[in-house]
Order: C-alpha cells, then structure tokens, then sequence
C-alpha cells in the first residue's frame, strides 16, 4: 500500500467546475494500484484497494446490474451545468418541478447510460416515507444477486477504514430493518457508462465513507478530485473508499463502465422501526 | 474524372472513415495500454509482432488519446481541453433552456406561493403558506390545556414521591 500526500488544495477552484465533466488538465497524479491518499492536512481522502474481489463476484453481480434501466433524471448537476430545468407536462405546459430535460435524457439513452438505485431510500419532503427503491421492489433478485459484491466492498471497507466503518455501522444498526443486511450500507448507487459532471454526493453518513466498484469492460473513466488535482483508476475489481463530499467526476468513458457507491444514508436512523 | 463521383467518393470515404471510429480508438486505447506495459526499447519490435506500421499506432494512440482524455487547443490566446462530449452535452442543454425561456407566457410554469414559513413537524421540514401557519399556530394554542395536562400528569409520575416527603416534612 502506497501512501500519497496532496500538496495542492483549491476549493474555490474545485467549486466553479460544478455539473462540467473531468479532463486531463484538472489532475498531476493518477492512482491506478493501493493507494491511501491524504489532503493537505493529513485527512484521509481516499483508499484505492486494486484487484481485490473475486472474477466470480464480479461476473455475478454484473449479470444482475446489466438490467438496470432507470434515467439519472433527478440528478441534474451529475448530468450537466445548467440541466435542471422545469419539466414539461403532458399538455405542452412547463411545471414548477424541475428534472434533467428529456433531450438531454435521450441523448444520455442514446448513449448507454443507465442510473438507478438499490436498496433502501430515506423520507423526504416530495416522498415522506422511508422505503425500498423501486428497482429492489420490482427485481429484488438483483439486490440478492449483488449480495456477494456487496459483502466484499463490506470486508474490504472494514479492513481498511476501521474507524470509519465502526462510525458507519453503528449508524445502520440503529435502523434495523433499513439497511443491507449484516452490512454497513444503506444503499446502492448504480451507473452504467454515466460520465457524471462534477459533483458532490448528498444525503449520505458524514462520518462515514463512500464506496466505490466497477464492472465491465472500459477505457477511461477515471474520477477526478479537482480540488485536489487527483485522479483515481477504479479498475473492475478495485474499490476504492473516497470522502463522497468532495467534488468528483469522471473523464470521458470508452466501452461500457457499470460503477456501484455503496453507502449508508444519514437520515435513515429516522425510519421507523420495522 | 466526374465532380459527382468525386463527391460520391467523398460522401462513402467520410462515411467509411466515421464508421470505423469506434475501431480505431479501440486499437489505438489496446496500443495504449501495450505501450505503457511494454518495456523500454521493446516498443518497435512489439508493433512489428501484431504487424501495425509505426505511424499508423502513432495516430490511432493520439485519436484514442484524445477521445479519452480531451485535447488541447489555443482559444481566444488561452491554452483550454476540446472535449466532444462536454459540447454536445451543452448544445443539448443549450436548446432545452432556451424553449424553457422562449415559451410563451401561458406555457411558462406558474410562480410559486409566498412560502414564507417552514416548521419541523415531523420527518422532513414542512413548507407552508402563511394561511397553513396560522391555522397551525391557532391548533396548537386550542390544544394548549390538553399539552400541559400530559406534561403535569407526567410529572406528577416522576415527582409524585418527593411531594408526599415533602408534604410529610410539612406535615411534621
């Protein structure tokens, strides 16, 4: 395991790419095998594990992820700049409700993009209720598939961050019933070929960590930390364990990438219990 | 020869060349990779093996180079990335916001209510009309006797021992 110091640290910087896509002269250094990279002040940005879950796993978890079909259209700044706009309605009016247009959507389709979620989802203001994703709901046989992927991240999440992973499974146990069982995750965030515009995630544990795999066979797609000008390779197999509320995004991606975030929702201890 | 079969001959040449994109840059992303595995001086005899000429990998690694990562140009006196994708994107982004803007005011979406208040009920923030804070205001102050019973019965519950001591120390 190498360890990587960043010297460089430009969060204005970072902040003014938000929803434009990662290239080449936003990063000095790309880590392709174990790495553990700390910012500036010694904090831990990032661990990359390369090579670390088994073909099987792989193989079987991608047989289920491949399915997937959902549309990042409520994810508007992971799309683009500027794609949040409001919606049309079936009368040829525009709503108050915003969501990534549908040219923009067609064109992502056209492209192979697919975004979806697994697992469990907490309240929120438009859906006031703690429940299952939909695509759970409807082919739980993709989350059952998943479980070996899922264990694996799990394993290598508590081997590596310790501490963040006691702080993140001491989250999910005080919500029995809303996570993935004898895990420290909530949720399951799915991309496939999603070259996603710089962002930050929301919604996920802070004193926890994002967590981070991919299938299939691709070129490219390397996540990008602006602000600290670093980029990792996750190659299939790899996970890599990141600070989620930094922004990221990825370059350009050839062939088909299908990437998985695992992580723990922070307002799902406010579900009731089951 | 003909000016239409030299167009004829034009049209199926960029169309052959465009067709065949997505096999240049996977050989050229294959070269890539073979290139940053091969060991120092072992590049040439390595091209002559898989039988590609010099400076065809040479242009078919810049093109997958380039499509990978974007390409540098000079704009407006500033050295920025040619990124393909980043403009299409923005060019569909582009037209979407502008029949957003160019709907005529009918189509428009309607403004939003004065939603000057917000009040944690329970689960998520609840935003609401000033007419559904007042009504809530003025629920909450009816039921204001039923609340502080609750509270004192429950203290009542908690205290309850300490008054009789009290009451006896009083009593003695």
């Amino acid at each position: 395991m190498k360890l990587l110091q960043l010297n460089h640290d430009d969060e204005r910087g970072a902040l003014s790419l938000k929803g434009t896509y990662a290239n080449a002269s936003q990063y000095d250094d790309v880590v392709k095998d174990d790495t553990v990279a700390l910012t500036p002040d010694g904090e831990v940005l990032a661990v990359l594990v390369s090579e670390v879950l088994s073909q099987q796993v792989q193989d079987e978890a991608y047989k289920h992820l491949i399915t997937i079909s959902g549309m990042p259209d409520n994810r508007a700044t992971a799309v683009y700049r500027g794609s949040s706009l409001s919606r049309r309605n079936r009368d040829g009016s525009f709503s108050r409700t915003r969501s990534v247009p549908s040219n923009v959507i067609s064109l992502l389709r056209r492209k192979g993009v697919r975004a979806d979620v697994l697992g469990y989802l907490d309240a929120t203001p438009r859906i006031p209720r703690c429940r299952l994703s939909s695509w759970s709901l409807n082919k739980p046989e993709v989350l059952r598939g998943v479980m070996p992927l899922v264990q694996g991240v799990d394993d290598v999440f508590r081997c590596w961050i310790p501490d963040r992973y006691a702080a993140q499974k001491a989250v999910v146990q005080q919500a029995p019933g809303w996570h993935i069982h004898g895990t420290a995750f909530t949720t399951i965030t799915v991309n496939k070929s999603f070259r996603t515009a710089y962002h930050t995630d929301k919604g996920d544990l802070k004193t926890g960590f994002s967590t981070l795999t991919a299938l299939g066979k691709f070129d490219g797609g390397l996540l990008v930390m602006p602000r600290y000008r670093v980029a990792f390779s996750v190659q299939p197999g790899s996970v890599l364990m990141m600070d989620a509320h930094e922004f990221h995004g990825n370059t350009q991606i050839i062939g088909e990438r299908i990437s998985c975030v695992l992580y723990c929702r922070e307002k799902i201890v406010k579900c009731p219990v089951v | 020869m003909n000016p239409s079969t030299i167009d004829q001959l034009k049209d199926k040449l960029k169309e052959a060349w465009l067709r065949g994109k997505a096999q240049r840059i996977e050989i050229g992303t294959l070269l890539l990779e073979l290139r940053a595995q091969a060991e120092h001086g072992d590049w040439g005899s390595l091209l002559a093996e898989v039988g590609i000429p010099a400076s065809t990998a040479r242009d078919y690694m810049t093109e997958a180079s380039r499509e990978i990562h974007g390409f540098r140009v000079f704009e407006n006196g500033r050295l920025t990335f040619k990124d393909a994708e980043a403009e299409e994107m923005q060019e569909a982004v582009n037209v979407a916001t502008a029949e957003v803007a160019d709907a005529p005011p009918e189509l428009r979406p309607a403004p939003a209510p004065g939603l000057d208040f917000h009040a944690r009920v329970k689960g998520p923030v609840l935003y609401c009309t000033a007419d559904q804070k007042d009504a809530y205001e003025a629920a909450k102050r009816e039921s204001k006797d039923r609340v502080y019973e609750i509270f004192h019965n429950a203290l009542l519950e908690v205290i309850g021992e300490q008054e009789e001591v009290r009451d006896e120390a009083v009593a003695a």
